[in-house]
């Protein structure tokens, strides 16, 4: 399904969404549940959620490109 | 990367580290974290040693990787050239981040980093394979597979509390092991071993009301030799009920009209006054396979679906944190076409486990 979507459209989702999430503005003593620590968004620690090991087996998974992603550069 | 380059960066991990185990040093951290992916014959262990010191308000993270991979490398039934052999390979990465604090809502961000080896387990199999055929054949060189990035970026806190804007811009560039093609009458015709990446992404994270946080991710890549990569991906934190945690991502990556994947995952976790948290997560993932044209020769993957079943336990002290995390990985390739048995071992399908633990600390 991803395949069929414009890359422009999906430019404009992601402005609407980010534009639409700015007008909503939760006070800070209202943020006690979103900031638990399995309710962030970490990029590192004991509360990184997913394996990242699997970029060594799924292409698509390798968002970084390079060398990963473009195992098959070499072999065409 | 040079060596020069990675001593400079093993210096400032050390200076880091030692700072971070210095308790009297206040916005100092430390984490350790190791993983394993193994099946009966790819074995993948990664160890990752951070180290964060925050100086003058910026902070500043060094972080070093070591890699071993192991696989059981096995000819096809119809190869009468290649033997089986057991192969390890070790890869060192490190990097250096720094996020400078400033006065208003944005803050600059810049990493640098470089790996040398292999990274993962296909190409350290095609690297045996091509060894194995073309050792002595005009036109073969061996490889030794290196690599830097350098990212630039900002972060921009748009309501202050409640909405983040990041952008950043990478470059990248690898040295990798070749593939090659025999030609008549030639030497062999060697593929890229030079790649070079630039990647641009967006993302913003949201509080969008007291039980939800959003974050969506959108990028293109750009790879030598690739069409440009455009992957977008949304996430979102529910708190269901006060104990009760849903977390779920949905992730597309498109590549012209040669390839594209989807994922999705959902992660329920229950906890216990914020210190115990229990999880089980399901993630599945599939992409249309690399495979041009089944007429022909080539090393490229056939279409792949895999499935993840992970469990997990944290948990978080005053100033230290834990977990681990564990669950059985299975995936399945679409038949390989038959110009390309060569490489029906390399795309098995294979039922991994996967084990993943952290440990992090605050001073």
């Amino acid at each position: 399904m991803f395949a069929k979507v414009k890359t422009p459209v999906l430019c404009l989702t992601m402005a609407a969404a980010a534009m639409a999430a700015g007008c909503t503005e939760v006070p800070v003593w209202r943020q006690g549940t979103v900031s638990k620590p399995n309710m962030v968004f970490n990029d590192r620690g004991a509360f990184v959620y997913g394996m990242h090991l699997n970029s060594q087996v799924e292409a698509g998974s390798a968002d970084n490109g390079g060398a990963t992603a473009a195992g098959c550069t070499a072999c065409k | 990367m040079s060596p020069r380059i990675q001593g400079a960066l093993f210096a400032a991990l050390a200076a880091l580290a030692a700072s971070a185990l210095r308790a009297d040093v206040p916005g100092t951290g430390a984490i350790l974290a190791a993983d394993a992916l193994e099946c009966p014959d790819v074995r993948v262990g990664e160890a990752n040693f951070q180290a964060d010191a925050t100086l003058a308000k910026s902070q500043y993270e060094v972080s070093a990787t070591r890699t071993r991979i192991g696989i059981d490398y096995a000819p096809a039934r119809d190869d009468f050239v290649t033997r089986p052999v057991n192969r390890v390979e070790e890869s060192t990465a490190v990097s250096l981040t720094a996020r400078m604090a400033t006065d208003s809502d944005f803050s600059p961000l810049a990493v640098v980093g470089g790996y040398r080896g292999f990274t993962d387990y296909r190409s350290i199999w095609l690297d045996e394979y091509y060894r194995q055929y073309f050792t002595g054949v005009p036109g073969y060189a061996a490889v030794s597979p290196d690599g830097w990035n350098a990212l630039v970026g900002g972060r921009w806190t748009y309501v202050p509390g409640t909405a983040i804007l990041q952008c950043t811009l990478l470059r990248q560039g690898d040295t990798i092991s070749p593939g090659y093609e025999p030609q008549i009458g030639a030497p062999l015709l060697r593929g890229l071993s030079r790649l070079r990446t630039t990647q641009v992404r967006v993302s913003t994270e949201n509080v969008v009301s007291p039980t939800v946080r959003t974050l969506l991710q959108a990028g293109a890549t750009n790879t030598t030799g690739r069409v440009t990569r455009y992957s977008l991906q949304g996430s979102v934190n529910w708190a269901l009920t006060g104990s009760l945690t849903l977390r779920s991502v949905v992730a597309g990556v498109r590549e012209g009209d040669g390839f594209h994947a989807e994922s999705a995952s959902a992660t329920l976790e229950r906890d216990w006054d914020a210190r115990w948290f229990l999880g089980l997560g399901a993630r599945v993932y599939g992409d249309s396979g690399e495979v041009v044209d089944p007429l022909i020769v080539s090393s490229a993957a056939p279409a792949l679906r895999t499935l993840d079943v992970p469990v997990s336990l944290r948990w978080q002290g005053s100033r230290a944190a834990l977990s681990v995390e564990a669950g059985p990985y299975r995936t399945r390739y679409d038949v390989i076409p038959l110009a390309s048995t060569q490489f029906a071992r390399l795309y098995a399908n294979r039922n991994w486990t996967h084990v993943e633990g952290t440990a992090s600390w605050r001073f």
